[in-house]
């Protein structure tokens, strides 16, 4: 089993700072792939912060504990330091993140806020596409794509067209997800949306 | 339809005229312009900082060596000064690096830090010694033929003397640059040094999280195990266990480019010492990063 990524992080149409921060980490130790994906919306630079440490936390301590030859389960590793991050973040503005940890096939999702996350999957050969429950653990299965997404990238669109959109040929690549992605950007522009987006999708090959 | 050109008015400085904007630091602006007259181009920049900008022409003035930029001249403005240097035309490193994600072949990195340590050799060996102290791949320019030079020399102090005002760039920066009360000396830029090699090796900009450079390179596959031993000396946090100055740096260099490894070493490194690391993907996107 093996994850393909890619982001999507535009800024607003009238320019300015985007508030959206991603992580996008891919590592494999012996095999086993471990992976930290992020993202994290808020409105004075705590969401700069937060990724940063989570991306130290899991190159200095994740990795690290995921070299044996038996995993940690992913939330054993990822809640005890989110609530850490979190715990010490600055400011009082109103924000929101999700973060999801893979360790082989076993996953942990977490979050706060208005980020969110979309399982894809196909039964019967018919895409599906969940809004998952936070905070979520258990195992991910090969042919699902899982989006995690600030509400402006997919507010304008009806769930029928994120599934069409991100599905079919072309999503094996990190290219073809970049396209799909984008695709989906312009996509809400046309329909009125303005504001800065971020997104990451991953997809189980 | 009338064809209405634009009006752009023409800026003068100091007999300079001002082409375009090379750059933007947190106390000066780096042109292009041209000399009255003579039409040559040159970089000129600007600063409100006058005793610094002063301090660097004084550096310029002085340096002689194909590495920096040849000192053309400097003089005062109403709210400012300015500093007239040889304009080189090329790109940066950060530019270049982007062209390699994951790293450039060893032997092409070699031959960039080569380059760079030269002028450091010129810089620490200068009476008084001299510290660059903000070595990092945006103030590496490598020009038409393919050299390395160094430019911006904002940073420069002279050594042992504690640093009048902090400078250099985090994730670049010795740990003594932070500390209030430590001396600067050479084995600052050796730092810097062994972090932008591993940059130009690895593809990871030690500017972005995670800033772990030296756990990176040990985990590293595609990094030599005499390139590794050379990082982790640079690498050193205690100043005392570096190379002392860049003339030591650049023989260690010079014997990495010219190391033939064994079959047997090869063998080792492939049954022996393999690493178990791969990294897949390593992007962290922001619209801050972590300022000095």
């Amino acid at each position: 089993m093996s994850i393909i990524s890619n982001y999507i992080w535009e800024k607003a149409a009238d320019g300015g700072i985007n508030p959206v921060s991603l992580v996008l980490q891919q590592v494999k130790i012996r095999g086993r792939e471990i992976d930290l994906f992020c993202v994290c919306d808020s409105s004075d630079e705590k969401e700069a912060s937060m990724t940063e440490q989570l991306t130290e936390w899991f190159h200095r301590k994740c990795l690290p504990a995921c070299e044996g030859r038996t995993a940690p389960m992913p939330r054993d590793l990822l809640e005890p330091e989110l609530r850490r991050v979190c715990g010490e973040l600055p400011g009082q503005g109103a924000w929101g993140y999700c973060a999801a940890l893979l360790v082989g096939n076993t996953f942990c999702l977490c979050g706060q806020g208005d980020v969110s996350a979309q399982l894809i999957n196909y039964r019967y050969n018919h895409p599906r596409i969940k809004r998952l429950s936070i905070p979520l653990y258990g195992r991910i299965q090969r042919g699902a794509g899982l989006l995690l997404h600030t509400p402006e990238l997919i507010r304008d669109l009806r769930q029928e067209e994120v599934c069409q959109i991100l599905h079919g040929k072309g999503l094996c690549q990190e290219e073809g997800i970049g396209r799909r992605l984008r695709e989906m950007y312009r996509e809400g522009r046309s329909r009125g949306n303005r504001g800065p987006v971020g997104g990451i999708y991953l997809q189980v090959l | 339809m009338e064809n209405i050109t634009e009006y752009k008015p023409r800026r003068y400085i100091a007999g300079y005229e001002i082409l375009e904007e090379l750059g933007k630091g947190a106390t000066s602006r780096v042109y292009r312009a041209r000399k009255e007259g003579t039409g040559q181009i040159y970089a000129l920049k600007c600063s409100g900082h006058i005793e610094r900008l002063r301090a660097e022409a004084a550096v310029l003035k002085e340096l002689k060596h194909p590495c920096f930029p040849r000192w053309i001249g400097d003089g005062r403005l109403s709210d400012g000064a300015y500093l007239v240097m040889e304009y080189i035309p090329g790109i940066t490193l950060e530019r270049l690096m982007e062209e390699f994600p994951a790293g450039m072949a060893g032997k092409a990195a070699v031959g960039i830090a080569r380059d760079v340590v030269r002028g450091l050799v010129c810089l620490h060996g200068s009476r008084p010694v001299y510290v660059y102290r903000d070595i990092k791949a945006d103030n590496v320019m490598i020009d038409s033929q393919g050299r390395a030079r160094l430019v911006d020399l904002g940073a420069v102090c002279a050594e042992g003397g504690q640093a009048k005002c902090r400078a250099g760039t985090y994730g670049y920066s010795a740990p003594e640059q932070f500390w209030t009360g430590a001396d600067i000396t050479p084995a600052c830029d050796i730092y810097g040094m062994g972090k932008l090699l591993a940059y130009m090796l690895t593809g990871h900009n030690p500017c972005k999280p995670p800033y772990d450079t030296e756990n990176y390179c040990r985990r590293h596959n595609g990094i030599g195990r005499g390139m590794k031993r050379l990082l982790e000396r640079c690498l050193q946090s205690d100043p005392q266990l570096r190379y002392p100055d860049a003339s030591f740096l650049l023989p260690a260099l010079s014997a990495l480019e010219t190391e033939k490894n064994g079959f047997r070493d090869k063998i080792r490194e492939i049954i022996g010492n393999k690493c178990p690391y791969r990294y897949i993907k390593c992007i962290w996107r922001s619209e801050y990063e972590r300022i000095f």
